[in-house]
C-alpha cells in the first residue's frame, strides 16, 4: 500500500520563527534531512515528533498538520 | 574531526528497519538459489543440503513467527479452522508431491508420508500458538498502560 504523505504548514511556521532547517532539526533532535523531508511531503512524522515540532514553532498541530479544505 | 557527528532519528530507524527487511528478502532469495543450484546443477543429493534448508526455514518462519507474535493482529482460528487449515494444507502438499513422484513405496513412510502429513500439523500448531501469544501480548501491553 502507498503511503500518502500529509501536506502540511511546518515550512511556513519555520520561517514565522526565524529558524532554519538545521536550527529546527537541532531543537526537535532530528537530522536536518528529516525536517526538509516532512516540509517537502516525503515522510510523515511520528505523533511525538509532530509534537515536538508543534512546541518548536509554537504552533498547534492543527496549525502545522490538519488541512482544512478537507474538513 | 573527520566526519560531522551523527544524529539517528525516527526516519533513520525507519529506513534502517525497511532495508533490513528487504536484505532479509534478497538473502533468502539467494539461499533458495543456492539450495535449487546444488540440487538441480551440481546434483548433490539431499542430504548435503540439509544445512542450508535448515538455515532458510528458520530464517523464514522466523521472520513470519515474530511478525505474527510482535504484531499481534493475526486471525487466531478456532479448533475447527484449525482443522480445515491442516486438511487443506497437508492435502495440498500431498497432491503435490504424489503428482511429481508418484505413489511412494510403504517402507519410505518416514520420508514421505510422515514428513507430508506432520510437517502442516507443526505449521498449523505453530501459527496457532504464536497468534494467541501475540494477541496475549498485546492486550497485557493495553492493560499496563490503562493501569
Amino acid at each position: 500500500m502507498q503511503e500518502q504523505n500529509i501536506p502540511n504548514r511546518l515550512k511556513l511556521a519555520r520561517v514565522e520563527r526565524n529558524l532554519t532547517q538545521a536550527e529546527l532539526a537541532e531543537r526537535v533532535g532530528v537530522t536536518r534531512q528529516t525536517i526538509g523531508l516532512i516540509e517537502g511531503g516525503g515522510y510523515n512524522p511520528t505523533l511525538q515528533l509532530c509534537i515536538r515540532l508543534a512546541r518548536a514553532t509554537g504552533k498547534s498541530l492543527d496549525d502545522l498538520f490538519w488541512n482544512r479544505g478537507e474538513d | 574531526m573527520l566526519f560531522h557527528p551523527m544524529r539517528i532519528d525516527e526516519r533513520q530507524r525507519d529506513t534502517t528497519r525497511y532495508a533490513a527487511a528487504i536484505w532479509l528478502g534478497v538473502t533468502q532469495l539467494l539461499l533458495v538459489g543456492v539450495i535449487f543450484y546444488r540440487l538441480y546443477i551440481l546434483g548433490q543429493p539431499d542430504e548435503q543440503i540439509r544445512d542450508f534448508q535448515a538455515v532458510l526455514a528458520i530464517s523464514l518462519f522466523g521472520y513470519m513467527g515474530l511478525q505474527l507474535f510482535l504484531g499481534g493482529i493475526m486471525p487466531n482460528p478456532t479448533w475447527k479452522g484449525a482443522f480445515v487449515m491442516y486438511v487443506v494444507l497437508a492435502g495440498a502438499i500431498t497432491i503435490v508431491c504424489l503428482f511429481i513422484y508418484g505413489w511412494p513405496k510403504v517402507e519410505e513412510w518416514t520420508n514421505t508420508w510422515l514428513p507430508a502429513l506432520l510437517g502442516p500439523a507443526i505449521l498449523v500448531v505453530a501459527y496457532m500458538a504464536i497468534a494467541r501469544l501475540g494477541h496475549w501480548r498485546i492486550e497485557r501491553q493495553i492493560e499496563r498502560m490503562s493501569q
